[in-house]
């Protein structure tokens, strides 16, 4: 549990703390300076904006919401560019930005920013200003209407906007940088701007907490905010508060540094401080379980990591169960599932890049791979397709699959979603791209072949023979899911010649005294099957094995013996349905199911020249389709170089000396021609040179 | 684009599929709205009708039917007049509620008189009706194909197709007649160098054992024992249930049938063809006269041993025929009181085996060559693959020159092992002095 | 526009064998044997020397033109117009060929299966998946050909392999069939049975290693020479000369006779895989490379919209024959005599003067 909690610790938004470098800032400092040119270039643009934000903000917020659409219709390049430099420093952890992607990733965020902004000029003095930032929260047209809506009911309040064009304090921070959602100095400021923001009248887990610190003698306001339930409230009393309130006053050297550093290089003993210019930074930080610090007269604020809150423990997977190997599954927490993959590779060439996804959310999302194995190429075009997805909120890693696979439409899943952190390293080893999104205990392969759909993890684990058996019952498993039923209609309503004549009779004389045709039988215990299945998994724990007795035993039963179908056809749905249950993809295991009822309709259409119709269009698409630049074919359609020495069959795990080819990794060779030492080299000599006794 | 292009393949199969599924499906037909033939039997009708027999399963009687054994007939037969097969087929299905369907017949059977004009025109209907499978066999019946067919209820088994199946392989250890399908005597209807065969069927008219004693007083002209399978389809000396009867062969010249092999005739036939499986073939014990009444046999176990080889000379202008016929037995029985297991005498029981056999099938030859003028065996086929034209092979008329071909047949016996017993102690021996 | 495909050496191959053996499963054992009787087998050995003569000649005249295709080839031989008849020419011999098979199929199916369907239903099942094919292009297709070509080829092996108790080696005799002048005669028009390897200067640029170009031809020719010969010889081995000149579809018919025990027994509409799969393949291949052909010819810059119009063409080709026979009879009477002269000859023709042209061009330039 220890190790899972400094696991936790080490959050997003957040590179490990470097003793050189005490300011996150300074790395961003350049890329800021090199915005610098694009902001300047584009300064008319902004005086320009900000002008008519004035002139909007003068009536009324409703209208200014109003104007608000049209002026990012007519401005939207200069809101682009502005919100670019805005966004920079708090996306300052995405290592590689300024490519167009991400640069139109912020386009949309443009809006909340602006949003913010004015949020802090209505906050600054006015008391009555609630109705007007919590409207402004919104960015979605929909909220607008709403805000529209109260507005006509609330009372405008006209000083606001005289307050507005007062702000000589806010312009002098606008001029300072462009960047209007700076810290105040003031601490009462920053209290008010909090509050705001968390509307923490309303919130109850929203926490404050206000303290003074003591440096250079002198004592300061200060205060501290966060979620109970969110933190680790031992943390923060032990790490945080007690320092800040009871070690200042101790004796220290502390004579030329300023209070800024004081407090960051001595008062806050806790692993993850950032320093935060911006409210956005120390916000973004609260809402996924830091600590916001302000001190007066400081403009700037700390965000200090205190995670805290209740998750699962490491458990074991559900999903994809397994005899040999490790046990353990990931979570639904970013970084215990990166602690996870790190423990399993023990590499320091694993690389973990965060992205945040959802333009509300901010899900963190790592990009995770090896540095000297992945194709830079794949690596790159993951990142770019990662930070182009513009959505809301971002739950899960399912949410994540459709919006990066390469076609919405084809019927099998171009990505592999895992829960087991040794499948992916074993991917990752292999030159692959990992995914891991924060609340989803599955993690993202890309690219895949249809191939690894059908591996399972345990193939690995088994020795050869057993696992290439395996691997071939898996695949007569899905020829059986995909074709049995079609192939049994197509047989019994077209080609009656080829069955034998044994057989033929019993199907006959079943069938006897069965009203229905064979495809409406076939189809009822098709989709009956399917309702059991679908059952069974909403159905709570105990009632569950009851559907299935009664599902399986009972319905089977009654249907032969009230004559709806023919016992020939229960067992051909329930061997259908045991073959799709040996898909070990739980995506692929849908999409065969799903196309087995059009290979049902193709064979009672035309019987087995409609199977062939629809394996042909099937193989088609399938060949045509790419994941992550990689044919789904790969290495028989298209052809690769290279042996195929784990697809179909597993050769043993000496015989694999190459990544796999179509990866195009860095470095494909994986381990020597001959791996394990003391096999013998030549005919009846030993790898050490001794002979052979059975020479 | 990608995108677009899936909506509008869907787009398309949405348009065409119902379009397919309204016009297709025509095809479609269950498998309980089919009656399946098993067999078919074709008669001579009035007026040069065909009198046509369909034997046809009943699957409730044979399947896992709600209530199995409901009905207790397995087959259920249907005569019909029609000039055609497929007239009459017509006509039966205008009167059954199910569809006729030959994918499962395992037999036709065609009666002799029929036979005997000539069968082209029913093998072309069943070479070039898709329903009709190459696989199926073909019998002549001696007496009425229907007959046959109404006779050939099963006993042993509840499925009529299974018992016809099984009953037609088995000349693979009986050796009495030559599993002929339909597809291997188009072929060899159709071939230059060779002449087709038939089973031989027949129905018995034997009921008790009077029958066959009446029976063996008519045909016991020769005196002696008749050795089994050395009689056709009709007279053979059994009582049973079911009446059918394979024995025999029946010989074609082209699509005519010009003649029978008897049970015994077809094994040497399936000997010199290289068909034979393994058979039990009864020899009289050695140096003693066959077919002496109370004579000791020996029972074999033949098989082949190697593909016969045959070859042909041409001497002036007659073609001389070569036939080596290699066999290999154990010894099943011995009923005398000699004990051929080891020994001299085992060689002795070898050579007089292949000399006896050798004769038989001397004989069998002799007899194709003059009474039957038909090369079943197929002897032509050695003399075809020394000619380079076809011109020259049809000029060649092998079937005329059959006619004057002599035989050199080379035949050896072999015995391998003598089953369980490997000796044979002589209970008149046992005490030794008698013999004094 | 689609992108340029990308073809690996094997789907070419794969491409190439299979557009050269599809009449395998067709009537062409048959029509071979009625044209020179037991010696089938030997006027196909001697045409496939022939060809791989042919392709010998060509191919290093062709290795100057690396990287362009048959059109290109044209265009440099007898400039644009030139190529404009050329293509057209190339056009009119695909659509005959592929008419003529799609209705050879279909009839195939119809006999085979669906005996009451109407023949326009199968003929349009055939389109849909002609359609699909030539829409996703040329790599698509090769990548199913890539999987499936073993499998049919197997398959086809196994039918072969199975009827092998029932050879009889005399039933190829005599030797020398109908006679060897006939041999010759009809060697030469049935040097048309190989008329589809033009495609392989087609699909030429698309290679991943074009260098392989050589490789792949040799290879393609002499291994569906041998699948020509071996499906020939094993029907004929199994029915004699006068009796194989009968059945439409060969294979089916040694599919059919298949039986080992009991059991297995009637395995023929299994193989109804192999027809049909072979028959999808060999249709939409050929329909990407009508469009194919029409797009380079007249420089269009898209492909996709030719298939429609394309299918309707071949639909109503294809519906023309009034039955089996005449269909048989087009396809051994005209294509079968003329169109080696188009698929062999003129691209032998077309590299040869193309060769000397920019070798002429070479030296004015030098000069």
């Amino acid at each position: 549990m220890k190790n899972i909690a400094s696991y936790l610790k080490n959050i997003l938004l957040f590179k490990p703390a470097n003793n050189k470098k005490p300011f996150m800032l300074d790395e961003s400092s350049g890329k800021q300076t090199s915005n610098k040119e694009s902001s300047e270039e584009k300064s008319s643009h902004k005086s320009s904006e900000e002008e008519k934000t004035q002139q909007d903000d003068k009536p009324s917020p409703g209208d200014k919401s109003q104007e608000d659409d049209k002026s990012s219709s007519v401005n939207n390049f200069s809101e682009e560019d502005k919100s670019s430099s805005e966004d920079k420093s708090s996306e300052e952890e995405q290592s590689s930005s300024g490519d167009k992607s991400s640069e139109e990733d912020k386009l949309s965020e443009s809006k909340l920013s602006k949003n913010q902004a004015s949020n802090e000029k209505t906050d600054e003095n006015s008391e009555d200003v609630e109705g007007v930032s919590e409207n402004y929260t919104g960015s979605k047209k929909s909220d607008r209407k709403k805000y529209r809506k109260k507005g006509i009911i609330r009372p405008i309040p006209i000083k606001d906007s005289e307050i507005l064009k007062n702000k000589d304090d806010r312009k002098a921070q606008k001029n300072y940088d462009g960047q209007d959602t700076r810290i105040s100095k003031s601490m009462r400021t920053c209290l008010e701007v909090m509050k705001q923001r968390y509307s923490a009248d309303i919130n109850g887990d929203f926490k404050i907490r206000e303290f003074k610190v003591q440096v250079k003698d002198k004592a300061y306001d200060a205060f501290v905010c966060f979620f109970d339930g969110l933190t680790n409230t031992s943390i923060i009393n032990s790490s945080i508060l007690v320092p800040m309130m009871t070690m200042s006053i101790m004796p220290i050297d502390t004579e030329e540094q300023s209070v800024k550093e004081i407090i960051y290089n001595h008062l806050i003993p806790q692993n993850q401080i950032t320093i935060c210019k911006t409210y956005q930074e120390v916000v973004d930080g609260v809402n996924f379980g830091g600590i916001g610090i302000f001190v007066d007269t400081l403009d700037v604020a700390f965000a200090g990591d205190v995670k805290g809150w209740e998750h699962r423990s490491v458990e074991k997977p559900e999903t994809e169960l397994n005899i040999r190997g490790p046990r353990e599954s990931f979570n639904e927490t970013c970084r215990v599932n990166s602690a996870l993959l790190r423990k399993t590779l023990k590499d320091e060439n694993l690389i973990v890049e965060d992205v945040l996804v959802g333009v509300r959310s901010k899900t963190p999302c790592s990009i995770v791979y090896i540095k000297n194995i992945a194709n830079k190429k794949l690596v790159d075009e993951v990142r770019k397709r990662l930070k182009s997805i513009k959505i809301a909120y971002l739950r899960d890693s399912g949410e994540l699959e459709s919006l990066l696979e390469d076609d919405t439409f084809l019927p099998a899943p171009q990505m592999l979603l895992t829960e087991r952190p040794d499948r992916v390293a074993s991917y990752l080893s292999e030159g692959r791209v990992a995914i891991i999104v924060h609340g989803s205990p599955f993690v993202i392969v890309v690219p895949i072949t249809l191939f690894n759909l059908i591996h399972s993890p345990e193939d690995d684990y088994l020795r050869f023979p057993y696992s290439t058996l395996l691997r071939m019952v898996r695949i007569f498993g899905t020829m059986i899911t995909l074709f049995l039923p079609a192939t049994y209609l197509a047989i019994t309503t077209y080609h009656h010649e080829m069955v034998p004549t044994d057989l033929l009779l019993a199907i006959a004389s079943s069938r006897e005294k069965v009203p229905f045709p064979t495809i409406i039988s076939l189809l009822m215990m098709e989709i009956s099957f399917e309702l059991i299945r679908e059952a069974g998994v909403r159905i709570p724990g105990p009632i569950g094995s009851t559907l299935s007795i009664v599902g399986a035993l009972i319905l089977g039963q009654a249907a032969v013996s009230a004559n709806l179908v023919s016992p020939i056809l229960i067992i051909i749905v329930a061997v259908t349905g045991l073959g799709s249950f040996a898909i070990p993809d739980f995506s692929l295991g849908y999409s065969l199911r799903a196309l087995r009822f059009c290979y049902i309709f193709l064979a009672y259409f035309a019987g087995l020249i409609g199977i062939t119709f629809g394996i042909f269009l099937h193989l088609l698409f399938l060949v045509d389709a790419k994941s992550f630049g990689v044919p789904f074919f790969v290495p028989f359609a298209p052809r690769s170089k290279g042996r195929r020495k784990n697809t179909v069959i597993r050769l043993p795990i000496w015989a694999q000396e190459y990544r796999p080819d179509f990866l195009n990794p860095k470095d494909i060779k994986q381990q020597p021609s001959i791996s394990r030492g003391w096999v013998k080299s030549e005919k009846g000599v030993k790898a050490d040179g001794r002979e052979s006794k059975n020479r | 684009m990608k995108r677009c292009s899936y909506i509008k393949t869907i787009l398309i199969l949405a348009l065409i599929f119902p379009m397919l599924i309204m016009s297709g499906c025509i095809d479609n037909i269950e498998v309980d709205e089919m009656v399946y033939v098993v067999a078919m039997g074709i008669d001579e009708g009035t007026n040069e009708n065909l009198r046509i027999t369909l034997l046809m399963a009943v699957p409730i009687a044979v399947g896992v039917g709600p209530e199995p054994g409901e009905v207790d007939e397995a087959t259920n037969s249907i005569t019909v007049e029609a000039p055609t097969i497929l007239g009459g087929i017509s006509v039966v299905n205008s009167m059954i509620s199910k569809k006729v369907n030959f994918s499962h017949a395992k037999l036709i059977v065609i009666s002799r008189q029929l036979a005997e004009n000539g069968i082209e025109r029913f093998m072309n209907t069943f070479m070039r009706y898709r329903e009709f499978r190459p696989d199926t066999y073909i019998g002549i019946s001696i007496d009425s194909a229907g007959e046959v067919l109404k006779s050939l209820n099963p006993v042993l088994e509840i499925n009529p197709s299974k018992h016809i199946e099984l009953l037609m392989e088995a000349y693979q250890y009986t050796g009495f007649s030559s599993g002929t399908t339909i597809g291997e005597f188009y072929s060899r209807m159709e071939c230059t160098c060779n002449e087709a065969v038939a089973i031989l069927l027949g129905s018995s008219q034997i009921e008790n054992e009077k029958d066959i004693e009446n029976m063996f007083s008519m045909t016991s002209n020769t005196g002696g024992v008749i050795m089994e399978g050395d009689y056709e389809a009709t007279d053979m000396p059994v009582i049973y249930e079911s009446k059918g009867r394979q024995m025999g062969t029946a010989v074609f010249i082209k699509d005519k049938m010009v003649g029978e092999l008897t049970g015994l005739e077809t094994n040497y036939y399936l000997m010199v063809s290289g068909q034979i499986g393994a058979i039990n073939y009864t020899l009289p014990e050695p140096n003693k006269k066959a077919y002496v009444p109370y004579s000791n046999y020996v029972s074999i176990r033949l098989t082949q041993a190697r593909k016969p080889e045959i070859n042909v000379k041409i001497e002036d202008e007659n073609p001389v025929i070569r036939i080596k016929v290699s066999l290999e037995g154990d010894i099943l029985s011995i009923t005398g009181k000699e004990d051929y297991s080891m020994g001299e005498k085992l060689t002795e029981l070898e050579n007089y085996a292949s000399d006896y056999i050798r004769e038989e099938v001397l004989s069998f030859l002799v007899k194709t060559r003059d009474e039957l003028k038909s090369d079943i065996c197929a002897t032509g086929k050695s003399i075809k693959k020394k000619f380079l034209y076809w011109d020259d092979w049809v000029s060649f008329n092998w079937p005329k020159r059959y006619e004057k071909a002599d035989f050199n047949v080379e035949l050896s016996v072999k015995i391998r092992r003598s089953g369980v017993m490997v000796k044979n102690i002589n209970v008149d021996g046992v005490f030794g002095s008698e013999e004094k | 526009m689609e992108e340029k495909a990308k073809i690996g050496n094997f789907e070419a191959f794969c491409l190439l064998l299979n557009m050269v053996c599809a009449k395998i499963v067709l009537d062409y054992p048959r029509t071979v044997s009625e044209d020179v009787g037991s010696a089938a087998w030997i006027m196909i050995i001697l045409d496939t020397i022939v060809v791989f003569v042919f392709f010998a000649i060509i191919s290093p005249l062709y290795e100057k033109f690396l990287g362009k295709d048959l059109i290109d080839i044209s265009e440099i031989a007898l400039k644009k117009v030139g190529k404009i008849i050329i293509g057209i020419i190339f056009i009119v011999q695909f659509l005959y060929m592929t008419h003529i098979t799609l209705r050879e199929f279909a009839e195939d199916i119809k006999v085979i299966s669906l005996t009451a369907t109407p023949i326009s239903v199968v003929i349009i099942l055939f389109c849909i998946a002609m359609i699909v094919g030539a829409y996703l292009g040329i790599e698509a297709i090769c990548r199913v050909y890539a999987l499936s070509v073993p499998i049919l080829t197997g398959a086809l092996t196994l039918i072969l392999m199975l009827n092998s108790p029932k050879f009889d080696i005399s039933r190829i005799a005599p030797w020398f069939g109908l006679g060897v002048e006939t041999i010759l005669k009809k060697g030469l028009t049935n040097l048309s049975q190989f008329s589809e390897i033009v495609v392989l200067l087609l699909i030429a640029p698309f290679l991943n290693n074009k260098k392989a170009f050589k490789g792949i031809g040799r290879l393609g020719i002499l291994l569906s020479g041998f699948f020509l010969a071996m499906a020939t010889t094993c029907y004929l081995l199994i029915y004699q000369f006068p009796t194989s000149t009968e059945f439409f579809l060969p294979m089916y018919q040694m599919a059919r006779i298949i039986s080992f025990g009991r059991f297995f027994t009637r395995i023929e509409p299994a193989f109804i895989l192999i027809w049909v799969l072979t028959a999808f393949l060999y249709l939409s291949s050929s329909l990407y490379f009508i469009t194919y052909i029409f797009q380079r010819t007249f420089d269009l810059k898209y492909r996709r919209p030719l298939i429609v119009p394309f299918i309707i063409i071949l639909f109503t080709l294809s519906i023309l024959p009034e039955n089996l026979y005449s269909t048989l009879q087009i396809d051994m009477q005209i294509y079968s005599r003329f169109s080696w002269i188009i698929a062999i000859l003129l691209p032998l023709i077309l590299v040869i003067i193309a060769s000397v042209r920019s070798r002429k061009n070479k030296e004015a330039g030098n000069k």
